[in-house]
């Protein structure tokens, strides 16, 4: 391979670099994709439990967004939890912001008695706690959210309450870093591409391989087509996923019958 | 799940710095022989012309928990090349939680002074060095009582945070530090020995104290459903170890105040000595159980 090849465009890759470039690329897409989904369903299902254990008004997870230096509530459950999906707080300040950069948990009450306190959040979800228990979401050192719990109907937060919402804390940031995986697929690429395989490559150019490689797929096949609509599938009834699981089944059997007779009609004519 | 469980059911997951303060757990906290004797009352002081740094989110100095006795604020901020500085600040709290610690100080020993190192904010989120340089200042300006309501859980810091909390020890400046509030957290420096280490118990009683002789946590205080100053003038309830630390500072401050000369091992000798008789079993039986329910994370 020249030295001063330019990686611009993935056809300046030989055959075989190629195919495995565009196999990696196609399995973290898909991946991507797939978990995606998974982690949302699995995030839910964490809220949803934390606000039955605590018989809580609302739960929520809030992810820090770099960019912003914010955390953006992304999951919510509970009468009163919704509205608060989609909204961001500075990640310094208030109860979740406390939690996010100080990595520890805190539980406080009783906070109407003072309308002063959170006044501006209240006013844009409508709705005023009167307890509230702030558990950060952890990967090592480092926090990546928050877990927030409103409203316990029994009184309340005590020390243990403190502890079994970190328990449920830990296991979302563990759905989080899973989703994270598919992207350090992605990053792997990076990683290979800049180092073992071409040394001194320009980052953008790199940049360019792997999306011109992705776009590869997604381009005229209608594989992500295929792809989104098994991920549709998931949230089918169990019923239509059967029928769904058959029509694959009689398909593939189908191609299977359909690529014997390839190889045979071949085997025949030489 | 059924709605009666036997208070044990769930011991696995229990708040462990706090769990030797649980009330069913107090009388495990035997007293010392020595100790039999003592009495808070040696130290009745108000905690006059003892300096008392808050190192958290600020302090809100005009908030009316404080009492005007917020003499200093600085904070510390990430300068241009990411080193961490040490510049004055406003007397304002970003969360509250200072300010509430501040509160529960004054209002246990109303005559000593309030310094704010604030180390919560924008430029300095989740960095544990932060809180080291401000740790470092308190230690520099040779104020004799430092109220550390958080912790870092930073692995790297480990050995700057315990050659920190060296210092401080050698120099006369107590550190109070709240237990983490989640098992098994690595949480510095408060699990070193040097420090005072608190977590919390149920009782309503600010002047309640326990000694746990099985360490690292070694004290427990009020920390459940504390009435609190927050940010903005109000004041809320609070619940977590953050909120026990600053009656022990207080306490601290007392101390030093009664014995000016005193040094941290000899102040925590006097905690030791005069934290409150757990009640007795009413079997008679002792259930210590033969290894600690902590492990050192």
């Amino acid at each position: 391979m020249p030295e001063d090849r330019s990686l611009s465009d993935p056809r300046d890759l030989n055959g075989a670099g190629l195919a495995l470039l565009r196999s990696v690329a196609l399995r973290a897409e898909a991946a991507q994709r797939l978990e995606s989904e998974l982690q949302t369903t699995l995030l839910r299902s964490i809220v949803g439990t934390t606000v039955a254990i605590f018989e809580a008004e609302a739960a929520s997870i809030a992810l820090y967004r770099e960019g912003s230096h914010s955390l953006e509530f992304v999951i919510a459950g509970g009468a009163q939890g919704q509205g608060v999906v989609g909204l961001s707080i500075p990640a310094d300040q208030g109860i979740a912001g406390y939690a996010f950069t100080t990595g520890e948990s805190i539980a406080i009450a009783e906070p109407e008695r003072d309308p002063r306190f959170g006044k501006d959040f209240s006013a844009e979800t409508g709705f005023t706690p009167r307890s509230i228990l702030a558990v950060p979401m952890r990967s090592g050192a480092q926090s990546i959210g928050v877990l927030e719990v409103l409203d316990k109907r029994d009184g309340t937060f005590t020390m243990r309450d403190i502890a079994i919402a970190s328990v449920f804390a830990d296991q979302a940031a563990v759905a989080i870093q899973v989703g994270a995986r598919a992207l350090e697929a992605r990053n792997l690429l990076h990683a290979i591409l800049t180092g073992d395989l071409h040394q001194g490559t320009e980052p953008d150019a790199v940049d360019d391989v792997v999306s011109a490689a992705t776009r590869a797929q997604s381009g005229d096949d209608r594989f992500w087509e295929f792809v989104d609509a098994i991920t549709r599938l998931r949230r089918a009834r169990p019923e239509d996923r059967a029928l769904a699981i058959d029509i694959l089944d009689a398909i593939g059997r189908h191609e299977a019958r359909a690529a014997q007779r390839r190889s045979f009609s071949r085997h025949v004519r030489r | 799940m059924t709605a009666e469980r036997p208070p044990n059911a769930t011991a696995g997951i229990l708040p462990a710095w706090s769990e030797p303060f649980l009330r069913e757990r107090l009388p495990e906290l035997t007293r010392r022989r020595p100790f039999e004797t003592a009495a808070p009352e040696w130290f009745g002081s108000k905690g006059e012309g003892v300096t008392v740094a808050i190192v958290d989110s600020g302090v809100e100095g005009d908030h009316p928990a404080i009492g005007g006795r917020l003499i200093a604020s600085v904070r510390v901020e990430m300068d241009d090349e990411d080193e961490p500085v040490v510049i004055d600040d406003n007397s304002i709290d970003v969360v509250g939680h200072g300010t509430a610690c501040a509160g529960i100080i004054h209002a246990l020993a109303p005559s000593a002074d309030l310094v704010s190192v604030r180390v919560l904010g924008k430029k300095n989120t989740a960095k544990g060095i932060a809180f080291a340089r401000g740790l470092h200042w308190v230690v520099e300006q040779g104020i004799g009582v430092a109220n550390l309501s958080l912790s870092s859980g930073s692995e790297e810091l480990f050995a700057e945070f315990h050659e920190l909390a060296d210092r401080a020890y050698f120099e006369n400046t107590v550190l109070v530090c709240a237990a983490s509030n989640t098992p098994g957290r690595s949480s510095y420096p408060s699990l070193f020995s040097s420090v005072i280490s608190v977590a919390a118990h149920d009782s309503p009683d600010p002047l309640t104290w326990y000694y746990n002789p099985r360490p690292p946590v070694e004290f427990g205080a009020r920390g459940v459903d504390v009435p609190v100053a927050w940010r903005g003038g109000a004041s809320i309830m609070g619940t977590g170890n953050s909120f026990a630390t600053p009656h022990i500072t207080a306490l601290v401050a007392r101390i030093r105040a009664t014995y000016p000369d005193s040094t941290p091992f000899e102040v925590k000798a006097l905690l030791a000595a005069t934290a409150a008789t757990p009640p007795q079993r009413s079997t008679g039986r002792s259930r210590r159980s033969p290894h600690s329910a902590q492990e050192p994370s």
